[in-house]
């Protein structure tokens, strides 16, 4: 891979879905966007590019090795907490193909719940249900970067969420 | 009570964990319209949240590749087959040059010992060992001082005796003597010299043997 700019676009194409979403999903929106958590995302492809030279394939697979970068990076940015100025979309010319604001509002409430309900989970739950929800990695690939099983992943998640059902139950009586 | 025990369900319930890894199976794959009821039968409020994070997280985001599932180093087959073909080998190699090293050399445990290209130096190990067992008298020289002695000495060319040729070289010393004696042929009337204390090699007497006055008495 080293000097082959096709098989560095071939990786990065294919991390930076998931990236994008591991940091969406960590970071939620801010003033209803997404840049924070898209700037972020952009920053770990930088350093995941910038330390492919250094990297060396000890054996752990290379998806633990971005996540890594990618959780030190929210870490730092959720540290310094940023809260730049919002940047504006140019005015559309065509119709909005988007969701409306009723279901746009309905759709932000309820994922803002279930990050709320995911930061109270123990923190390898709350990593395993990222990685296997939102990333849409499978339950070996998830057990890869996290050093388990898939056997131990499928236990993990069925506990992880059924203490979802349980605290969703709980806020819904509250 | 049963909060506690609902948050931490059996690990064992094969079927319930079954269950929720196809929930986690449709959500990682975005099949969401294939999202079954929660267990009460009506909608899963966490499958619901976690669905409209999927679907939040989604929107404006880069589409995930065709193939989701990101190689993520080499997988464990593909490693136990790597390890498994490279056990396969050096077993392989090891029972080859064991076998050959048996069929080959004396058959000793020295040669089982040895591998590779050792194996030819314990093959000529074990010739000098035979040549010098040649060399030695049959009876102990006891002017001779000690075994290792006689193994730091060279030896001299092996005589023309006509025992030396019965000695097997994988024997011990103990066992030459033993075998010679058991070998002779029961109509043999040679017996050794039970003196071997002159040390040098004294001619053997002829061993032609002679008919016994019985059995040309009994010939017609």
């Amino acid at each position: 891979m080293q000097g082959d700019p096709a098989a560095v676009e071939s990786l990065i194409g294919r991390m930076r879905p998931m990236i994008v979403r591991y940091c969406r999903a960590r970071l939620g929106r801010v003033s209803g966007q997404y840049h924070i958590a898209d700037d972020v995302a952009q920053e770990v492809c930088i350093a995941v590019l910038g330390a492919l030279p250094r990297y060396r394939d000890m054996g752990r697979p290379f998806a633990s090795f971005v996540f890594g970068i990618a959780s030190h990076k929210i870490a730092d940015a959720l540290r310094s907490a940023i809260r730049a100025a919002v940047p504006t979309e140019d005015l559309p010319d065509g119709p909005d193909e988007r969701p409306g604001p009723e279901e746009t509002v309905v759709r932000y409430i309820e994922a803002e719940r279930a990050r709320g309900l995911l930061d109270r989970l123990p923190d390898h739950q709350r990593e395993l249900v990222l990685l296997r929800v939102v990333a849409g990695l499978s339950a070996e690939e998830t057990g890869n970067v996290l050093g388990m099983s898939a056997g131990a992943v499928r236990v993990a998640q069925h506990r992880a969420i059924a203490r979802l059902r349980v605290m969703a139950s709980e806020e819904s009586i509250a | 009570m049963t909060r506690g025990r609902a948050a931490t369900p059996d690990p064992f319930d094969l079927g319930a964990v079954a269950g929720s890894d196809e929930l986690f199976e449709a959500l990682s794959t975005r099949r969401l319209t294939d999202l079954t009821p929660g267990p009460a039968g009506d909608e899963d409020p966490a499958v619901t949240l976690l669905a409209a994070l999927v679907t939040e997280v989604d929107a404006g985001a880069p589409p995930l590749p065709a193939s989701a599932r990101v190689a993520c180093g080499m997988p464990g087959t593909r490693r136990r087959g790597v390890r498994a073909f490279v056990a396969f080998g050096v077993a392989a190699l090891v029972l080859t040059s064991a076998g050959a090293a048996a069929a080959g050399g004396d058959g000793g445990v020295g040669a089982l010992r040895t591998h590779g290209p050792a194996r030819t130096g314990a093959a000529e190990g074990s010739n000098e060992n035979a040549q010098k067992h040649a060399s030695r008298p049959v009876l102990p020289d006891r002017r001779t001082p000690g075994r290792e002695d006689d193994r730091s000495r060279v030896a001299p060319p092996p005589s023309n005796e006509p025992g030396h040729a019965l000695i097997d070289p994988t024997k011990s010393h103990g066992e030459h003597r033993s075998s010679r004696w058991n070998r002779r042929p029961p109509g043999d009337v040679h017996h050794p010299s039970p003196s071997p204390s002159q040390g040098s090699p004294s001619p053997e007497p002829s061993v032609t043997p002679t008919p016994s006055p019985d059995a040309a008495s009994l010939a017609p």
